[in-house]
Protein backbone atom coordinates (compact mmCIF):
# COMPACT_ATOMS: atom_id res chain seq x y z
CA UNK A 1 0.00 0.00 0.00
CA UNK A 2 2.80 2.67 0.99
CA UNK A 3 4.48 1.84 -2.09
CA UNK A 4 0.94 2.50 -4.00
CA UNK A 5 0.91 5.79 -2.37
CA UNK A 6 4.18 6.27 -3.16
CA UNK A 7 3.70 5.79 -6.79
CA UNK A 8 0.54 8.29 -6.67
CA UNK A 9 2.87 10.95 -5.64
CA UNK A 10 5.43 9.87 -7.93
CA UNK A 11 2.73 10.12 -10.65
CA UNK A 12 1.73 13.09 -10.29
CA UNK A 13 5.43 14.35 -10.12
CA UNK A 14 6.44 12.89 -13.61
CA UNK A 15 3.37 13.90 -15.02
CA UNK A 16 3.47 17.81 -13.77
CA UNK A 17 6.77 17.47 -15.71
CA UNK A 18 5.56 15.32 -18.60
CA UNK A 19 2.84 17.42 -19.54
CA UNK A 20 3.94 20.79 -19.38
CA UNK A 21 4.29 23.27 -21.84
CA UNK A 22 2.40 20.86 -24.16
CA UNK A 23 0.25 22.23 -26.45
CA UNK A 24 -3.34 22.38 -26.11
CA UNK A 25 -5.63 19.70 -26.78
CA UNK A 26 -7.96 18.61 -29.83
CA UNK A 27 -10.52 21.22 -30.07
CA UNK A 28 -14.51 20.21 -30.03
CA UNK A 29 -16.18 19.32 -33.34
CA UNK A 30 -12.85 18.57 -35.10
CA UNK A 31 -12.55 15.20 -36.20
CA UNK A 32 -9.30 13.87 -37.15
CA UNK A 33 -8.47 9.69 -37.84
CA UNK A 34 -5.23 8.38 -36.21
CA UNK A 35 -3.35 5.31 -36.99
CA UNK A 36 -1.47 2.86 -34.54
CA UNK A 37 0.59 0.35 -36.34
CA UNK A 38 1.65 -2.36 -33.56
CA UNK A 39 4.01 -5.59 -33.27
CA UNK A 40 5.09 -7.78 -30.14
CA UNK A 41 7.31 -10.29 -28.99
CA UNK A 42 9.40 -9.60 -32.22
CA UNK A 43 11.98 -11.51 -30.06
CA UNK A 44 15.07 -10.86 -32.71
CA UNK A 45 13.62 -12.60 -35.82
CA UNK A 46 15.22 -10.01 -38.49
CA UNK A 47 15.47 -12.66 -40.87
CA UNK A 48 12.58 -14.32 -42.29
CA UNK A 49 12.06 -18.18 -41.21
CA UNK A 50 9.94 -21.10 -41.22
CA UNK A 51 7.82 -21.59 -38.32
CA UNK A 52 7.17 -25.20 -37.11
CA UNK A 53 4.44 -26.97 -39.51
CA UNK A 54 4.71 -24.13 -42.20
CA UNK A 55 6.38 -24.39 -45.36
CA UNK A 56 6.19 -20.93 -46.19
CA UNK A 57 8.49 -17.91 -44.83
CA UNK A 58 7.26 -15.78 -42.43
CA UNK A 59 8.49 -12.12 -41.16
CA UNK A 60 11.37 -10.43 -41.76
CA UNK A 61 12.27 -6.86 -40.36
CA UNK A 62 12.66 -6.07 -44.03
CA UNK A 63 9.56 -6.66 -45.22
CA UNK A 64 7.74 -6.09 -41.82
CA UNK A 65 9.50 -2.59 -42.19
CA UNK A 66 8.22 -2.51 -45.55
CA UNK A 67 4.52 -2.48 -44.91
CA UNK A 68 5.28 0.16 -42.18
CA UNK A 69 6.35 2.53 -44.74
CA UNK A 70 3.35 1.89 -46.70
CA UNK A 71 1.19 2.36 -44.05
CA UNK A 72 2.70 5.60 -42.79
CA UNK A 73 2.84 6.90 -46.35
CA UNK A 74 -0.48 8.55 -46.08
CA UNK A 75 0.19 12.05 -44.86
CA UNK A 76 -3.61 12.61 -44.20
CA UNK A 77 -3.64 9.58 -41.98
CA UNK A 78 -0.90 10.17 -38.86
CA UNK A 79 0.94 7.31 -37.40
CA UNK A 80 2.74 5.88 -34.31
CA UNK A 81 4.53 2.77 -34.13
CA UNK A 82 4.73 0.71 -31.01
CA UNK A 83 5.96 -2.14 -29.51
CA UNK A 84 4.50 -4.23 -26.72
CA UNK A 85 7.60 -6.16 -25.27
CA UNK A 86 10.05 -8.64 -25.32
CA UNK A 87 11.47 -7.52 -28.28
CA UNK A 88 15.57 -7.96 -27.73
CA UNK A 89 15.85 -11.36 -26.89
CA UNK A 90 14.95 -14.67 -28.42
CA UNK A 91 16.90 -15.17 -32.13
CA UNK A 92 20.61 -15.54 -32.07
CA UNK A 93 20.30 -11.98 -34.41
CA UNK A 94 19.46 -10.46 -30.91
CA UNK A 95 21.10 -12.67 -28.31
CA UNK A 96 24.72 -12.56 -29.72
CA UNK A 97 24.51 -8.54 -29.15
CA UNK A 98 22.41 -8.92 -25.99
CA UNK A 99 20.22 -6.98 -28.05
CA UNK A 100 21.86 -4.47 -29.29
CA UNK A 101 21.06 -5.12 -33.37
CA UNK A 102 17.39 -4.66 -32.59
CA UNK A 103 17.38 -1.31 -30.41
CA UNK A 104 19.24 -0.40 -33.49
CA UNK A 105 16.89 -1.96 -35.95
CA UNK A 106 13.67 -0.29 -33.97
CA UNK A 107 15.69 3.00 -34.31
CA UNK A 108 15.51 2.48 -37.79
CA UNK A 109 12.50 1.98 -38.22
CA UNK A 110 11.50 5.01 -36.38
CA UNK A 111 9.41 3.46 -33.48
CA UNK A 112 7.99 5.73 -31.31
CA UNK A 113 7.70 3.76 -28.07
CA UNK A 114 7.73 0.39 -26.32
CA UNK A 115 6.86 -1.43 -22.86
CA UNK A 116 9.09 -2.88 -21.17
CA UNK A 117 8.77 -7.12 -21.94
CA UNK A 118 10.08 -9.36 -19.74
CA UNK A 119 12.52 -11.09 -21.84
CA UNK A 120 14.30 -7.32 -21.63
CA UNK A 121 15.19 -8.53 -18.23
CA UNK A 122 16.99 -11.80 -19.65
CA UNK A 123 20.78 -10.02 -20.75
CA UNK A 124 20.70 -8.14 -16.98
CA UNK A 125 20.01 -4.98 -15.61
CA UNK A 126 23.51 -3.47 -17.33
CA UNK A 127 22.58 -4.53 -20.36
CA UNK A 128 18.93 -3.24 -20.25
CA UNK A 129 20.36 0.30 -18.92
CA UNK A 130 22.22 0.25 -22.13
CA UNK A 131 19.46 -0.87 -24.63
CA UNK A 132 17.29 1.46 -23.19
CA UNK A 133 20.14 4.31 -23.23
CA UNK A 134 20.37 3.52 -26.92
CA UNK A 135 16.83 3.50 -27.93
CA UNK A 136 15.66 6.43 -29.43
CA UNK A 137 12.32 6.05 -27.91
CA UNK A 138 11.08 5.68 -25.15
CA UNK A 139 10.71 2.33 -23.14
CA UNK A 140 7.77 1.93 -20.97
CA UNK A 141 6.51 0.42 -17.49
CA UNK A 142 4.58 2.38 -15.30
CA UNK A 143 4.49 -0.26 -12.67
CA UNK A 144 8.08 -1.14 -12.89
CA UNK A 145 10.69 0.91 -10.21
CA UNK A 146 14.01 0.41 -9.88
CA UNK A 147 15.08 0.43 -13.67
CA UNK A 148 17.04 3.70 -14.59
CA UNK A 149 15.52 5.32 -17.79
CA UNK A 150 12.33 3.57 -18.00
CA UNK A 151 9.12 6.25 -18.39
CA UNK A 152 5.65 5.25 -17.32
CA UNK A 153 3.92 6.61 -20.17
CA UNK A 154 4.83 8.79 -23.13
CA UNK A 155 2.62 11.48 -24.53
CA UNK A 156 3.10 12.22 -28.46
CA UNK A 157 1.17 14.76 -30.55
CA UNK A 158 1.08 13.45 -33.64
CA UNK A 159 -1.77 15.50 -35.85
CA UNK A 160 -2.74 17.47 -33.49
CA UNK A 161 -3.57 14.74 -31.77
CA UNK A 162 -2.63 14.18 -27.90
CA UNK A 163 -2.04 10.08 -27.85
CA UNK A 164 -1.19 9.35 -24.14
CA UNK A 165 0.43 5.66 -24.56
CA UNK A 166 1.53 3.98 -20.29
CA UNK A 167 3.59 0.68 -20.63
CA UNK A 168 2.58 -2.02 -18.38
CA UNK A 169 4.16 -5.24 -17.95
CA UNK A 170 3.33 -8.80 -16.20
CA UNK A 171 4.08 -8.54 -12.44
CA UNK A 172 5.00 -11.84 -12.78
CA UNK A 173 8.59 -10.90 -14.57
CA UNK A 174 10.36 -11.84 -10.89
CA UNK A 175 9.31 -15.29 -10.91
CA UNK A 176 10.92 -16.27 -14.72
CA UNK A 177 14.21 -14.79 -14.71
CA UNK A 178 17.30 -15.55 -12.95
CA UNK A 179 16.94 -13.76 -8.94
CA UNK A 180 19.95 -11.47 -9.84
CA UNK A 181 17.99 -10.22 -13.00
CA UNK A 182 14.92 -8.91 -10.81
CA UNK A 183 16.83 -7.76 -8.01
CA UNK A 184 16.23 -4.33 -6.39
CA UNK A 185 13.32 -3.87 -8.77
CA UNK A 186 9.79 -3.70 -7.57
CA UNK A 187 7.03 -4.78 -10.08
CA UNK A 188 3.34 -3.08 -8.98
CA UNK A 189 -0.42 -4.69 -10.13
CA UNK A 190 -0.73 -3.21 -13.53
CA UNK A 191 -4.50 -2.79 -12.72
CA UNK A 192 -3.66 -0.61 -9.49
CA UNK A 193 -0.89 1.49 -11.49
CA UNK A 194 -3.11 2.37 -14.53
CA UNK A 195 -6.09 3.34 -12.26
CA UNK A 196 -3.82 5.43 -10.33
CA UNK A 197 -2.49 7.25 -13.68
CA UNK A 198 -5.92 7.69 -15.91
CA UNK A 199 -7.68 10.11 -14.90
CA UNK A 200 -4.47 12.51 -15.58
CA UNK A 201 -3.43 10.89 -18.74
CA UNK A 202 -7.32 11.80 -19.66
CA UNK A 203 -7.02 15.23 -18.72
CA UNK A 204 -4.10 15.59 -20.74
CA UNK A 205 -4.45 13.40 -24.03
CA UNK A 206 -7.16 12.84 -26.54
CA UNK A 207 -6.21 9.18 -26.77
CA UNK A 208 -4.95 7.08 -24.38
CA UNK A 209 -3.38 3.66 -25.02
CA UNK A 210 -2.27 0.67 -22.47
CA UNK A 211 0.72 -0.63 -24.43
CA UNK A 212 1.00 -3.80 -22.00
CA UNK A 213 2.95 -7.20 -21.55
CA UNK A 214 0.41 -9.57 -19.43
CA UNK A 215 -1.10 -11.90 -22.43
CA UNK A 216 -4.49 -11.64 -23.86
CA UNK A 217 -6.40 -13.03 -21.18
CA UNK A 218 -5.06 -10.25 -18.75
CA UNK A 219 -5.26 -7.40 -21.10
CA UNK A 220 -9.39 -8.72 -21.29
CA UNK A 221 -9.43 -8.15 -17.91
CA UNK A 222 -7.75 -5.16 -17.79
CA UNK A 223 -10.35 -3.69 -20.03
CA UNK A 224 -13.19 -4.83 -18.23
CA UNK A 225 -11.67 -3.85 -14.73
CA UNK A 226 -10.44 -0.61 -15.84
CA UNK A 227 -12.44 1.59 -17.89
CA UNK A 228 -11.31 4.80 -19.67
CA UNK A 229 -8.59 3.85 -22.14
CA UNK A 230 -9.01 3.75 -26.25
CA UNK A 231 -7.19 0.59 -26.69
CA UNK A 232 -5.10 -1.94 -25.09
CA UNK A 233 -2.37 -3.00 -27.02
CA UNK A 234 -0.27 -6.09 -25.94
CA UNK A 235 2.00 -8.99 -25.90
CA UNK A 236 3.52 -11.67 -23.52
CA UNK A 237 0.89 -14.63 -25.14
CA UNK A 238 1.81 -14.33 -28.35
CA UNK A 239 -1.52 -14.16 -29.69
CA UNK A 240 -2.98 -13.51 -33.48
CA UNK A 241 -5.86 -11.75 -32.56
CA UNK A 242 -7.10 -11.09 -35.94
CA UNK A 243 -10.89 -9.98 -34.66
CA UNK A 244 -10.38 -7.60 -32.04
CA UNK A 245 -12.87 -8.03 -28.99
CA UNK A 246 -14.23 -4.98 -28.10
CA UNK A 247 -14.69 -4.79 -24.14
CA UNK A 248 -15.89 -1.24 -22.38
CA UNK A 249 -15.12 1.20 -25.07
CA UNK A 250 -11.88 -0.70 -25.64
CA UNK A 251 -9.99 -2.48 -28.47
CA UNK A 252 -7.89 -5.50 -27.09
CA UNK A 253 -5.43 -6.16 -29.89
CA UNK A 254 -2.41 -8.04 -30.38
CA UNK A 255 -0.19 -8.84 -33.36
CA UNK A 256 0.98 -12.71 -32.92
CA UNK A 257 4.81 -12.95 -32.90
CA UNK A 258 8.40 -12.75 -34.57
CA UNK A 259 7.41 -9.34 -36.85
CA UNK A 260 5.33 -11.91 -38.81
CA UNK A 261 2.09 -9.54 -38.26
CA UNK A 262 2.16 -6.24 -38.39
CA UNK A 263 -1.44 -4.52 -36.04
CA UNK A 264 -2.97 -1.89 -37.58
CA UNK A 265 -5.24 0.18 -35.45
CA UNK A 266 -7.36 3.02 -37.15
CA UNK A 267 -8.93 5.78 -34.74
CA UNK A 268 -11.57 7.94 -35.41
CA UNK A 269 -11.75 11.58 -33.55
CA UNK A 270 -14.65 13.65 -32.96
CA UNK A 271 -15.21 16.10 -30.49
CA UNK A 272 -11.91 15.72 -28.88
CA UNK A 273 -12.80 11.62 -28.16
CA UNK A 274 -12.75 8.70 -30.14
CA UNK A 275 -16.08 7.57 -31.84
CA UNK A 276 -14.80 4.68 -33.92
CA UNK A 277 -12.69 2.24 -35.00
CA UNK A 278 -11.22 -0.67 -37.13
CA UNK A 279 -8.25 -3.18 -36.59
CA UNK A 280 -6.86 -5.65 -38.67
CA UNK A 281 -3.95 -7.80 -38.87
CA UNK A 282 -1.50 -7.71 -41.93
CA UNK A 283 0.34 -10.26 -42.62
CA UNK A 284 4.61 -10.09 -43.10
CA UNK A 285 6.21 -12.44 -45.61
CA UNK A 286 8.32 -12.55 -48.40
CA UNK A 287 5.55 -14.07 -50.61
CA UNK A 288 8.07 -14.67 -53.13
CA UNK A 289 9.30 -11.01 -53.33
CA UNK A 290 12.09 -10.50 -54.28
CA UNK A 291 14.36 -9.35 -51.09
CA UNK A 292 13.99 -5.80 -49.84
CA UNK A 293 16.42 -3.02 -50.06
CA UNK A 294 17.14 0.09 -47.96
CA UNK A 295 18.39 0.68 -44.89
CA UNK A 296 16.65 -1.67 -42.69
CA UNK A 297 17.60 -4.64 -45.02
CA UNK A 298 21.14 -2.89 -44.69
CA UNK A 299 21.37 -3.48 -41.08
CA UNK A 300 19.59 -6.81 -40.70
CA UNK A 301 22.31 -7.73 -43.31
CA UNK A 302 25.10 -6.12 -41.54
CA UNK A 303 24.50 -7.43 -38.08
CA UNK A 304 24.00 -11.10 -39.81
CA UNK A 305 27.89 -10.43 -41.42
CA UNK A 306 28.19 -9.82 -37.99
CA UNK A 307 27.34 -13.32 -36.65
CA UNK A 308 29.65 -15.48 -38.45
CA UNK A 309 32.82 -13.96 -36.54
CA UNK A 310 30.88 -14.12 -32.83
CA UNK A 311 29.92 -17.86 -33.59
CA UNK A 312 33.44 -18.80 -34.49
CA UNK A 313 34.29 -17.36 -31.63
CA UNK A 314 36.74 -20.08 -29.49
CA UNK A 315 35.54 -20.49 -26.46
CA UNK A 316 38.21 -23.03 -25.36
CA UNK A 317 39.80 -26.21 -26.39
CA UNK A 318 39.19 -30.10 -25.62
CA UNK A 319 41.85 -32.36 -25.39
CA UNK A 320 39.59 -35.44 -26.27
CA UNK A 321 36.53 -36.12 -28.67
CA UNK A 322 33.40 -34.99 -27.31
CA UNK A 323 30.86 -37.67 -28.47
CA UNK A 324 27.40 -37.44 -29.05
CA UNK A 325 27.28 -40.43 -31.57
CA UNK A 326 25.77 -42.96 -28.46
CA UNK A 327 24.03 -40.36 -26.67
CA UNK A 328 20.42 -42.41 -27.10
CA UNK A 329 22.61 -45.33 -26.28
CA UNK A 330 24.70 -45.37 -23.33
CA UNK A 331 26.72 -42.72 -21.09
CA UNK A 332 29.23 -40.33 -23.39
CA UNK A 333 31.55 -37.96 -22.41
CA UNK A 334 29.86 -35.33 -24.02
CA UNK A 335 26.41 -36.08 -22.26
CA UNK A 336 28.12 -36.40 -18.61
CA UNK A 337 29.66 -33.31 -19.43
CA UNK A 338 26.78 -31.61 -20.03
CA UNK A 339 24.99 -33.49 -17.00
CA UNK A 340 27.70 -32.06 -14.71
CA UNK A 341 26.77 -28.61 -16.27
CA UNK A 342 22.87 -28.67 -15.56
CA UNK A 343 23.92 -30.17 -12.15
CA UNK A 344 26.21 -27.63 -10.87
CA UNK A 345 24.05 -24.95 -12.14
CA UNK A 346 21.46 -25.25 -10.68
CA UNK A 347 23.39 -26.58 -7.41
CA UNK A 348 21.38 -29.99 -7.51
CA UNK A 349 22.60 -33.11 -6.19
CA UNK A 350 22.13 -34.87 -9.43
CA UNK A 351 21.17 -34.01 -12.68
CA UNK A 352 19.13 -36.23 -15.36
CA UNK A 353 19.34 -34.96 -19.18
CA UNK A 354 17.67 -37.08 -22.17
CA UNK A 355 20.32 -37.91 -24.77
CA UNK A 356 18.45 -36.20 -27.38
CA UNK A 357 19.38 -32.92 -26.02
CA UNK A 358 22.77 -33.80 -27.89
CA UNK A 359 22.63 -33.54 -31.51
CA UNK A 360 26.54 -33.45 -32.29
CA UNK A 361 29.68 -34.54 -31.54
CA UNK A 362 32.41 -32.13 -31.15
CA UNK A 363 36.18 -32.71 -32.64
CA UNK A 364 39.43 -32.95 -30.26
CA UNK A 365 40.86 -29.20 -30.26
CA UNK A 366 39.39 -25.35 -30.20
CA UNK A 367 35.86 -25.82 -29.58
CA UNK A 368 33.53 -22.90 -31.31
CA UNK A 369 30.68 -21.31 -30.02
CA UNK A 370 29.06 -22.31 -33.35
CA UNK A 371 29.78 -25.95 -32.40
CA UNK A 372 27.97 -25.44 -29.69
CA UNK A 373 24.83 -24.21 -31.23
CA UNK A 374 25.15 -26.96 -33.85
CA UNK A 375 25.44 -30.17 -30.93
CA UNK A 376 23.10 -28.09 -28.03
CA UNK A 377 20.49 -26.71 -30.94
CA UNK A 378 17.60 -26.64 -28.71
CA UNK A 379 16.65 -23.24 -26.50
CA UNK A 380 16.19 -25.55 -23.45
CA UNK A 381 16.77 -23.34 -19.31
CA UNK A 382 17.42 -25.27 -16.58
CA UNK A 383 15.33 -26.00 -14.04
CA UNK A 384 15.69 -28.18 -10.79
CA UNK A 385 12.74 -29.68 -8.03
CA UNK A 386 12.97 -31.73 -4.71
CA UNK A 387 11.83 -35.68 -5.80
CA UNK A 388 11.55 -38.79 -3.95
CA UNK A 389 14.23 -41.25 -4.65
CA UNK A 390 11.03 -43.86 -5.90
CA UNK A 391 10.51 -41.07 -8.40
CA UNK A 392 14.08 -40.28 -10.01
CA UNK A 393 14.16 -44.51 -9.98
CA UNK A 394 10.93 -44.15 -12.16
CA UNK A 395 12.67 -41.44 -14.42
CA UNK A 396 15.75 -43.54 -15.04
CA UNK A 397 13.41 -46.56 -15.54
CA UNK A 398 11.74 -44.57 -18.28
CA UNK A 399 15.04 -43.57 -19.63
CA UNK A 400 16.66 -46.85 -20.26
CA UNK A 401 12.89 -48.55 -21.09
CA UNK A 402 12.39 -47.60 -24.83
CA UNK A 403 16.89 -47.39 -25.58
CA UNK A 404 16.78 -50.09 -28.26
CA UNK A 405 14.70 -48.09 -30.44
CA UNK A 406 17.15 -45.69 -30.21
CA UNK A 407 14.82 -42.34 -28.77
CA UNK A 408 16.18 -39.24 -27.32
CA UNK A 409 14.85 -40.42 -23.69
CA UNK A 410 18.03 -41.80 -22.81
CA UNK A 411 19.67 -40.48 -19.91
CA UNK A 412 22.73 -38.82 -19.59
CA UNK A 413 23.45 -38.16 -15.57
CA UNK A 414 25.43 -36.45 -13.35
CA UNK A 415 25.92 -37.25 -9.03
CA UNK A 416 24.74 -40.27 -9.30
CA UNK A 417 24.97 -43.86 -10.53
CA UNK A 418 22.99 -46.43 -12.42
CA UNK A 419 22.91 -49.85 -13.23
CA UNK A 420 20.53 -51.89 -15.44
CA UNK A 421 19.81 -54.93 -17.52
CA UNK A 422 18.18 -54.48 -20.77
CA UNK A 423 16.85 -58.26 -20.91
CA UNK A 424 14.66 -57.24 -18.54
CA UNK A 425 11.30 -56.19 -19.47
CA UNK A 426 10.71 -52.46 -19.36
CA UNK A 427 9.79 -50.87 -16.35
CA UNK A 428 12.16 -53.42 -14.38
CA UNK A 429 15.85 -52.56 -16.08
CA UNK A 430 16.91 -50.55 -12.92
CA UNK A 431 19.37 -52.28 -10.89
CA UNK A 432 21.56 -50.38 -8.48
CA UNK A 433 21.39 -46.59 -8.24
CA UNK A 434 24.01 -44.36 -6.12
CA UNK A 435 23.38 -40.99 -5.53
CA UNK A 436 26.91 -39.65 -3.86
CA UNK A 437 28.24 -42.74 -3.48
CA UNK A 438 25.62 -44.38 -1.48
CA UNK A 439 22.06 -46.24 -2.37
CA UNK A 440 19.37 -44.35 -3.26
CA UNK A 441 16.83 -43.84 -0.28
CA UNK A 442 13.35 -44.48 -2.16
CA UNK A 443 11.59 -42.65 0.82
CA UNK A 444 14.30 -39.50 0.66
CA UNK A 445 13.97 -36.41 -1.27
CA UNK A 446 16.69 -35.06 -3.74
CA UNK A 447 17.09 -32.04 -5.68
CA UNK A 448 17.20 -33.02 -9.72
CA UNK A 449 18.41 -30.95 -12.08
CA UNK A 450 17.01 -31.19 -15.76
CA UNK A 451 15.98 -28.88 -18.18
CA UNK A 452 12.30 -27.54 -19.29
CA UNK A 453 11.73 -29.80 -21.65
CA UNK A 454 11.95 -32.44 -19.49
CA UNK A 455 10.61 -31.11 -16.64
CA UNK A 456 7.36 -30.45 -18.37
CA UNK A 457 6.91 -33.96 -19.19
CA UNK A 458 9.06 -34.43 -22.74
CA UNK A 459 10.39 -37.52 -24.26
CA UNK A 460 7.83 -39.21 -21.92
CA UNK A 461 9.31 -38.36 -18.74
CA UNK A 462 5.96 -37.99 -16.86
CA UNK A 463 7.30 -38.40 -13.96
CA UNK A 464 9.08 -35.17 -13.95
CA UNK A 465 6.03 -33.60 -15.39
CA UNK A 466 4.00 -34.94 -12.33
CA UNK A 467 6.26 -33.15 -9.90
CA UNK A 468 5.17 -29.74 -11.43
CA UNK A 469 1.58 -30.72 -10.50
CA UNK A 470 2.72 -30.88 -6.62
CA UNK A 471 0.74 -28.60 -4.61
CA UNK A 472 3.17 -26.47 -3.27
CA UNK A 473 4.78 -25.68 -6.27
CA UNK A 474 2.19 -24.40 -7.94
CA UNK A 475 1.01 -22.34 -5.24
CA UNK A 476 2.15 -18.78 -6.62
CA UNK A 477 3.42 -18.09 -2.93
CA UNK A 478 6.17 -20.93 -3.37
CA UNK A 479 6.36 -20.36 -7.17
CA UNK A 480 10.17 -20.47 -8.20
CA UNK A 481 11.61 -19.48 -4.31
CA UNK A 482 13.36 -21.89 -2.24
CA UNK A 483 11.18 -23.89 0.58
CA UNK A 484 8.69 -25.21 -2.48
CA UNK A 485 9.31 -28.39 -4.59
CA UNK A 486 10.85 -25.99 -7.11
CA UNK A 487 14.68 -24.79 -6.34
CA UNK A 488 16.00 -23.64 -9.54
CA UNK A 489 14.05 -22.16 -12.67
CA UNK A 490 16.31 -19.52 -14.85
CA UNK A 491 14.26 -19.27 -18.05
CA UNK A 492 16.60 -16.24 -19.00
CA UNK A 493 19.66 -18.29 -20.26
CA UNK A 494 19.70 -21.01 -22.45
CA UNK A 495 21.80 -24.00 -21.36
CA UNK A 496 23.92 -24.02 -24.79
CA UNK A 497 24.95 -20.38 -23.11
CA UNK A 498 25.81 -21.64 -19.83
CA UNK A 499 27.89 -24.33 -21.30
CA UNK A 500 30.05 -22.26 -23.21
CA UNK A 501 30.47 -20.05 -19.93
CA UNK A 502 31.78 -23.30 -18.33
CA UNK A 503 34.21 -23.94 -21.23
CA UNK A 504 35.71 -20.54 -21.20
CA UNK A 505 36.04 -20.40 -17.67
CA UNK A 506 37.70 -23.88 -17.65
CA UNK A 507 39.77 -23.00 -20.70
CA UNK A 508 39.96 -26.88 -22.04
CA UNK A 509 38.25 -30.08 -20.45
CA UNK A 510 38.69 -33.56 -21.21
CA UNK A 511 35.36 -35.21 -19.67
CA UNK A 512 35.61 -39.24 -19.49
CA UNK A 513 33.05 -41.18 -19.57
CA UNK A 514 32.84 -42.87 -15.54
CA UNK A 515 31.01 -45.85 -15.64
CA UNK A 516 27.87 -43.17 -14.30
CA UNK A 517 25.89 -45.82 -16.66
CA UNK A 518 26.54 -49.50 -17.13
CA UNK A 519 24.72 -52.11 -18.51
CA UNK A 520 24.70 -55.51 -16.50
CA UNK A 521 23.81 -58.88 -16.99
CA UNK A 522 21.21 -60.79 -15.05
CA UNK A 523 22.34 -63.05 -12.52
CA UNK B 1 -0.06 -22.89 -12.74
CA UNK B 2 -2.59 -24.60 -13.66
CA UNK B 3 -3.88 -24.30 -17.67
CA UNK B 4 -6.42 -26.86 -19.95
CA UNK B 5 -5.24 -27.85 -23.15
CA UNK B 6 -8.71 -30.15 -24.35
CA UNK B 7 -9.90 -29.84 -20.96
CA UNK B 8 -7.09 -31.80 -19.90
CA UNK B 9 -5.55 -29.88 -16.75
CA UNK B 10 -1.83 -29.55 -16.43
CA UNK B 11 0.26 -27.83 -14.44
CA UNK B 12 3.42 -25.62 -15.19
CA UNK B 13 6.20 -23.98 -13.55
CA UNK B 14 6.43 -20.20 -13.67
CA UNK B 15 7.77 -19.04 -17.10
CA UNK B 16 6.75 -21.95 -19.02
CA UNK B 17 4.84 -21.41 -22.54
CA UNK B 18 1.97 -23.00 -24.91
CA UNK B 19 5.02 -25.79 -25.51
CA UNK B 20 5.21 -26.87 -22.23
CA UNK B 21 1.69 -26.67 -21.66
CA UNK B 22 1.49 -29.07 -24.64
CA UNK B 23 4.49 -31.30 -23.67
CA UNK B 24 2.85 -31.65 -20.42
CA UNK B 25 -0.35 -33.00 -22.17
CA UNK B 26 -1.86 -36.20 -23.48
CA UNK B 27 -0.48 -34.69 -26.84
CA UNK B 28 2.91 -33.82 -26.11
CA UNK B 29 4.17 -36.22 -28.81
CA UNK B 30 3.13 -33.92 -32.03
CA UNK B 31 3.75 -30.68 -29.99
CA UNK B 32 5.50 -29.92 -33.49
CA UNK B 33 2.51 -30.48 -35.60
CA UNK B 34 -0.39 -29.44 -33.49
CA UNK B 35 -1.88 -26.03 -34.04
CA UNK B 36 -2.85 -24.35 -31.16
CA UNK B 37 -6.03 -21.54 -30.22
CA UNK B 38 -7.28 -19.98 -26.75
CA UNK B 39 -10.83 -19.92 -25.94
CA UNK B 40 -11.69 -17.24 -28.16
CA UNK B 41 -10.51 -19.03 -31.18
CA UNK B 42 -7.15 -16.62 -31.55
CA UNK B 43 -3.76 -18.76 -32.82
CA UNK B 44 -1.34 -18.60 -30.66
CA UNK B 45 2.43 -18.88 -30.59
CA UNK B 46 4.13 -22.10 -28.66
CA UNK B 47 6.37 -19.59 -27.36
CA UNK B 48 3.39 -17.97 -25.67
CA UNK B 49 3.20 -16.73 -21.88
CA UNK B 50 0.19 -18.43 -20.49
CA UNK B 51 -1.86 -17.40 -17.50
CA UNK B 52 -3.73 -19.44 -14.89
CA UNK B 53 -6.86 -21.07 -15.67
CA UNK B 54 -6.08 -20.53 -19.33
CA UNK B 55 -7.83 -23.04 -21.84
CA UNK B 56 -5.83 -24.15 -25.08
CA UNK B 57 -7.71 -25.91 -27.84
CA UNK B 58 -5.17 -28.11 -30.14
CA UNK B 59 -5.54 -29.33 -33.09
CA UNK B 60 -4.11 -31.65 -35.91
CA UNK B 61 -4.55 -31.55 -39.53
CA UNK B 62 -5.61 -34.16 -40.64
CA UNK B 63 -2.36 -35.79 -42.43
CA UNK B 64 -0.15 -35.27 -39.21
CA UNK B 65 -3.31 -37.50 -37.36
CA UNK B 66 -2.53 -40.65 -39.72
Amino acid sequence: MKKLLLLILLASAVFCLAVAGTPCRLDAGEKRQIRILHVNDFHGFAEPYRPCGSGELWGGAAFLDAEIRALRSDPAVPTLLLAAGDMVQGDNWANLFQGRSVIELMNAMAFDGMVMGNHELDFGQAALKERIREAAFPVLAANVQGVPGLKPFVIKEIGGVKVAVIGLVTERTPLCTHPANAVGLTFLSPKAVLKTYLPELRKAADVVIALTHLGHDADRILAQQVAGVDAVIGGHSHTRVANPPRIGNAPVLQAWEHGKALGVLDLTLEDGRVTAYSARLVDVKPGGRPAAEGPVASLVGRYSQRMEPLLSEVVGRTRIFLSAADVRYRETNFGSFVADVVRRTAGAEVALINGGTLRRSIRKGPILLKDLHSALPFNNYVVAFRLRGDKLREALEHGVASMEAGDGAFPQISGMTVAYDSSKPPGRRVQRITVGGRELEPGREYTVATHDFLAAGGDGYKVFGQVVSAEDLVQPAGGGRHGSKLVYNDGSRWLRDIVADTIRTLHEIDPLTENRIVEVSAP
Amino acid sequence: MKVYVNGHAVSLMEGMTVRHALLASPFGENWEKAAVHDEWGNEVGMDGALQEGQNLHVTFSPHDAE
